[in-house]
């Protein structure tokens, strides 16, 4: 009686123990699995976001740059020497009419280029002195000799030094994001011209990034402040993100970046 | 004999294991495809047929972010002729119909569907501007169920008079005709008779509040004045004015410069559609209308016709063609 009964409890005790081990082995060798795979995904979503990442400020320094180059290609030298004549040829044309020239030229130059860059929605000229001579706008009037002074402002200031002057990010009707860009010749004391530039375009380009199916891109300006994010009350919220730790790393690398092209 | 006790019957165990495993499977299925629907898009427009520009823009700006038309979404459009009455009426239609959202292309429409519905999304096009006329609290903070494109027509009332003078030299005299219900006109007024007087043009304003006014006022303009048509199409007055005033004329959209009309500045309607449709798509995708600002038109186009210019004596100036977008010949 007891023979069958032990061998069927034996028989249970072997394939509990049996089933214990192979289990056990498999469950461990799957968490080791488990543990090196997740590393893995994750250093190859952080590449992938980076690639994106690098990709979309890629996308928004080309934006600027064109726009800067299109308004920098309205530029003309201010025609103090006399000599200096529209022809090339030996008889100088006086220097008055040389400007009288220049401006009517500069208004239709600005004038195209609201028609062939919708993102610019004005541009403004100034003399040496800061003083607005020509506004050609999408929306307000334009208008010459307008005489506004702004020799203190910063776009006025840093272009005349620059040469090249990029604002921080505005917002008109609190919901429009906007930057200023300025641009002068190489001259000890230039003109100015200014363009307002709309950077909804940029803001579709930053909005449309997904990663997996909840990362997402946002921009944040050189002092940290967010300017761009696909919830766009967080940006006028003007969110301050300087001390975020990804933040401070991104920027650390570009200050040394900057070093490392410096002669 | 004994057998050891049967704890699991081994076909009852096969039914749980069975499903447990598809427990375990249909979770992992939902989890990866997100649900897929088909958005019923309800379309509110006063206009005579059902392929206003707008609409067409907005069909393509969807299909653009990924909602095809039969696959992912379907439209109820409902073109009312600019029968009076008709457009409230089917805006319940379409709030009874249970439409996800309602697109509007105007003013009256927009209104019509914010009466219909505070819950259902509404977002709006061809409206001039969206706060003074009621639609939303503010630009950046709508509120509400409403959200949208302005076209910005109040905004540009007085750059349409300077298109004017620079076309038209020696230009004295302007008269701006519009419906006395029409708000958005209204409140251009200000920067109107303000841009007037900076322009040096006298401006003669005319409310108007039925078509035998409109008459009388179309009699009075005289030859070698010109005329600021109207941003809202009430009363077909923009209409008007094309057939009967054979003076320039500047219009909102370059849709009238089409039919013959010497010049408008203003946004593209069919671009207005495209840009709503980046909207809607975010809210289809479960954003609240209330938290997505409202954007101003993109493209403002300066449209001339230079047939219409021979006809009226006028030559083009350069300023015009450099910047026009839109030259009809």
């Amino acid at each position: 009686m007891n023979a069958p009964a032990l061998r069927g409890r034996l028989f249970w005790k072997y394939l509990a123990v049996f089933l214990c081990l192979v289990g056990g082995v498999l469950i461990v060798s799957s968490l080791v699995e488990l543990y090196f795979s997740y590393d893995e995904t994750k250093r190859a979503i952080v590449a992938l976001e980076r690639e994106k990442a690098v990709g979309a400020a890629h996308r928004i320094e080309q934006f600027v740059l064109s726009v800067e180059r299109e308004v920098r290609g309205t530029l003309y030298p201010a025609p103090e020497d006399s000599s200096l004549s529209l022809s090339g040829g030996r008889s100088p044309v006086s220097g008055q009419s040389m400007r009288a020239a220049i401006a009517q030229q500069r208004e239709f130059d600005f004038l195209r280029l609201l028609r062939d860059a919708p993102a610019i929605t004005d541009i403004r000229h100034f003399d040496i002195t800061g003083k607005e001579r020509l506004l050609v706008s999408r929306v307000e009037l334009d208008a010459v000799d307008g005489g506004a002074d702004v020799a203190a402002s910063p776009e006025f200031r840093v272009t005349q030094v620059k040469k090249r002057y990029f604002s921080p990010v505005y917002f008109r009707d609190d919901s429009a994001p906007y930057m200023k860009i300025g641009v002068a010749l190489d001259e000890p004391t230039p003109e100015v011209t200014v363009a307002a530039v709309d950077l909804k375009a940029i803001w579709d380009v930053v909005s449309r990034i997904r990663v997996g199916t909840a990362g997402y891109a946002y921009v944040v300006d050189a002092e940290g402040r967010l300017i761009a994010h696909p919830d766009i009350s967080m940006v006028l919220q003007k969110r301050d993100l300087s001390l975020a730790p990804q933040v401070k790393g991104a920027q650390a690398q570009v200050a040394s970046a900057r070093e490392e092209d410096l002669p | 004999m004994h057998s050891a006790p049967r704890l699991f019957s081994l076909s009852s165990f096969k039914l749980r294991a069975a499903a447990l495993a598809f427990l375990v499977f249909a979770a992992s299925v939902a989890d990866a495809q997100p649900a897929h629907r088909l958005y019923k898009i309800g379309v509110l427009n006063e206009a005579w047929a059902a392929n206003h520009p707008a609409v067409d823009g907005l069909k393509e700006g969807l299909r653009e972010q990924g909602f095809v038309e039969g696959r992912d979404v379907t439209y109820e459009v409902r073109f009312t002729k600019g029968a009076p009455g008709a457009t409230a009426a089917a805006a319940e239609e379409l709030v009874k119909a249970g439409v996800d959202l309602i697109f509007t292309s105007n003013e009256p429409a927009t209104l019509a569907a914010k009466k219909a519905t505070q819950s259902i999304p509404v977002v709006f096009t061809l409206v001039g501007d969206p706060v003074l006329t009621g639609m939303v609290a503010s630009l950046a903070r709508p509120g509400g169920n409403l959200t949208g494109i302005s076209s910005r027509a109040t905004e540009l009332a007085p750059k349409r008079l300077e298109v004017l003078k620079t076309l038209v030299t020696g230009l004295k005299r302007v008269w701006f005709v519009y419906h006395s219900s029409d708000i958005t006109d209204t409140a251009a007024l200000p920067s109107v008779r303000d841009a007037a007087s900076r322009l040096q043009l006298e401006l003669m304003v005319r409310p108007v509040n039925d078509a035998a006014d409109l008459e009388l006022a179309l009699k009075e303009i005289k030859p070698g004045d010109a005329v600021l048509a109207p941003a809202v199409d009430t009363l077909d007055i923009p209409a008007a004015i094309l057939e009967a005033a054979k003076v320039p004329s500047v219009f909102p959209a370059a849709l009238w410069v089409g039919h013959g009309a010497l010049v408008s500045y203003g946004p593209d309607f069919r671009a207005q559609g495209v840009q709503a449709a980046r909207l809607i798509a975010k809210i289809l995708r479960g954003a609240r209308p209330q938290d997505l600002p409202v954007e101003g038109a993109e493209r403002i186009d300066l449209a001339v016709n230079v047939n219409t210019a021979r006809q009226q004596g006028l030559t083009v100036p350069p300023k015009i063609l450099f910047r026009a977008n839109v030259v009809q010949r």
